[in-house]
């Protein structure tokens, strides 16, 4: 069976063959050096595939040994998820809304997401409350004082 | 020496002075989260010291890099989670004497120690760097480039579990920093987007591989609590400890020799050196079995060396731009964006910068031990923030750093996806700070090859012009004694790993 380096091994050297292809229709002479480094982390893949296939134990947790019961009792992917899909839609009304807004609705909203069976009316509160003063803080430090702009919106 | 003196008034000035003040309390408060790397934490501030006059940004920049350092031990010491990797050896003594009810005089100790350690450093630092930089002024294209390569090979090397990883982390960030424009032809590469014309800039690429994975990384790990600490100041104890703390010689003697000398081997860092200078203490210890439960001198060496690298963690970097650390990396991009370049031209043609830098960084060491001993009764108050807060808030800034550098969306996308891609790789043992070297590393690298070949195709060739010479062969050896030591502590771990499963079974 293929172990878990010898994959990514086999991944890696797949893209860096995809991408030496890409450089075909560039001037030689502007790609050199990429073409060095590319032929390089080629080799470095076939080594790690070697690697992988020699000390078989080590590809499939990639070092040291965990106990994958009590990693699964804390890790879990469904925040991650939930964080990743939180972000762009922080992005899409960013640049609608401008930088405050959308930030404060991202600040709540990714908070209230990741904990949504604990949500109470006192915990909601607490949680605005904190948003607004945290984006708050922001703006006086960074727009009023510093001057940095930022992206604008509806109000601010 | 006479330059330091003379540009030392400089830190002294009024907005100096207060970026040193909330430099140093805000990374005492970083260091003691839970969660939050130190290397994240100059990331992310990072941009935000683009608006600023390069030495006050640089003067925050230090104070953070310095106040994480010692910060990282509150919670090392109150709730056995060092704040960063460098104080994983003070966890050891610190955390029994905290079980004992020795907390306050461990923390005191902690940051005595930090003190005396850091400023130990920094004399050499501020001895040794002038004159290795007067040696860097003579290497040309081809050294450069070695250097180049030989500040990735060791990053890669220690920063990852796997030295092959390591390296492909690195090449891919040298890859990532030749997206746009080649720099002698002007022919576009690897623009597969509008988004990529301009290449990746150094702050979006910072940011995106140092803190989303971390976002990520919290979220995963939102069921986590941590004990609140038993910590009840008392009155009294300060001097008492103080006391105590000067006469531990030995420990605080081989914690500031040990972490110097850890400190000027590039990418050893500060966890090795609070290791070493632990375990040499021990063993130079009349009573070596009373270490590891409640020793003070076990908290003053491992203190004491994890910040006397500080200093001299930065020796590499101001000279040669080969940063000592991650955090010494992201400390050049801070550099980068002002249009600072590592080298001797940060002593000739920046002298007031870069004088004003160090000479600030001696002023955060007193004033982490100042605030580190009047906030840490405080700190249980830091640790008791959710990782919930922690996802939106480092979130929030991560986007906020990075549109402000350059007023564009786009560098958000680029940070953003840089993350992601790390995250995952992040999940098959690939770790951030190889990549980010690649990325700040790779137009060194580049630029040097294309003008030592240059040179080499009209003179004698390319073999020759970057393999001979004493200086090339110096470094290529390094950099195969780099991977070679990798290599072999990567083999005698897993020999260890093989024994401790026969033994399991």
């Amino acid at each position: 069976m293929i172990n878990r380096d010898t994959k990514v091994a086999l991944l890696i050297l797949a893209v860096t063959v995809a991408l030496y292809l890409s450089l075909s229709s560039i001037d030689p002479e502007a790609t050199i050096f990429i073409r060095v480094v590319i032929v390089a982390i080629g080799a470095l893949s076939l080594l790690l595939m070697a690697q992988g296939m020699l000390l078989k134990h080590r590809g499939e947790r990639g070092g040291v040994a965990q106990d994958s019961a009590s990693k699964k009792a804390v890790y879990g992917w469904k925040p991650v998820a939930y964080i990743f899909g939180a972000i762009l839609v922080y992005f899409f009304v960013m640049e609608r809304l401008g930088f405050y807004i959308s930030a404060f609705l991202y600040f709540v909203g990714v908070v209230s997401l990741l904990d949504w069976g604990g949500l109470t009316l006192r915990k909601g509160f607490v949680r605005i409350a904190i948003a607004f003063l945290f984006i708050a803080v922001i703006y006086l430090l960074f727009s009023v004082i510093l001057q940095v702009q930022t992206p604008r919106g509806l109000l601010i | 020496m006479v330059e330091f003196l003379h540009y030392f008034p400089e830190a002294l000035s009024f907005a100096n002075l207060i970026a040193l003040l909330f430099g140093v309390i805000g990374g005492l408060i970083l260091g003691a989260t839970p969660g939050l790397s130190p290397t994240m934490a100059v990331a992310l501030l990072v941009p935000f010291t683009f608006h600023m006059d390069a030495a006050t940004g640089l003067v925050l920049l230090g104070a953070v890099y310095t106040a994480t350092v010692a910060g990282g031990a509150i919670s090392a010491i109150l709730i056995n989670i060092p704040g960063a990797p460098a104080n994983i050896a003070t966890l050891l003594d610190g955390y029994p004497m905290a079980e004992q009810g020795k907390a306050q005089t461990a923390l005191y100790i902690c940051f005595i120690s930090s003190l005396i350690g850091g400023l130990f450093g920094m004399v050499i630092m501020i001895l040794f760097t002038p004159p290795l930089a007067r040696i860097a002024i003579q290497f040309g294209a081809p050294e450069m480039f070695w250097v180049a390569i030989f500040g990735i090979t060791i990053m890669a090397g220690l920063s990852s579990g796997s030295i092959a990883k390591g390296l492909i982390g690195g090449m891919f960030g040298v890859l990532i920093s030749t997206i746009g424009y080649s720099p002698i032809l002007g022919i576009p590469r690897f623009v597969f987007h509008d988004v990529l014309t301009g290449g990746v800039a150094i702050v979006p690429a910072l940011i995106g591989l140092f803190a989303i994975p971390q976002v990520f990384s919290m979220g995963e790990k939102l069921g986590v609590t941590y004990s609140r600490p038993n910590y009840k100041p008392e009155r009294g104890v300060f001097l008492k400890t103080l006391i105590e703390n000067l006469q531990m010689v030995k420990a605080l003697g081989i914690g500031s020799v040990v972490g110097t000398i850890i400190g000027i081997i590039p990418g050893a860092g500060g966890q090795v050196a609070g290791l070493i200078a632990y375990d040499q203490t021990r063993k130079f210890d009349k009573d070596p079995e009373s270490y590891g439960k409640g020793k003070p001198e076990g908290v003053a060496a491992a203190e004491s060396a994890n910040n006397a690298m500080v200093g001299p963690s930065l020796i590499p970097l101001l000279t040669l731009g080969v940063p000592g650390s991650p955090t010494a990396a992201v400390l050049l991009g801070g550099l980068l964006i002002h249009g600072l370049f590592p080298g001797p031209d940060l002593f000739l043609k920046h002298a007031d910068v870069t004088y004003t830098f160090i000479g600030s960084l001696v002023l955060a060491q007193f004033a982490m031990c100042f605030f580190g001993i009047l906030l840490s009764r405080y700190s249980y108050m830091v640790m008791s923030v959710s990782n919930l807060y922690m996802v939106a808030a480092v979130t929030v800034l991560a986007v906020y750093g990075t549109y402000s550098v350059q007023n564009s969306f786009d560098d958000v996308i680029v940070m953003f996806s840089l993350g992601t891609i790390m995250y995952i790789g992040s999940k098959f043992d690939f770790s951030s700070a190889p990549v980010v070297l690649g990325i700040v590393l790779g137009p060194i690298a580049e630029d040097n090859f294309l003008k030592g070949k240059m040179i080499a195709d009209v003179s004698v060739g390319v073999w020759k012009y970057f393999f001979t010479g004493y200086a090339n062969i110096i470094i290529i050896l390094l950099c195969v004694g780099s991977i070679g030591y990798s290599i072999y502590g990567e083999l005698k771990m897993h020999g260890k790993q093989k024994k401790i499963k026969k033994e399991a079974s």
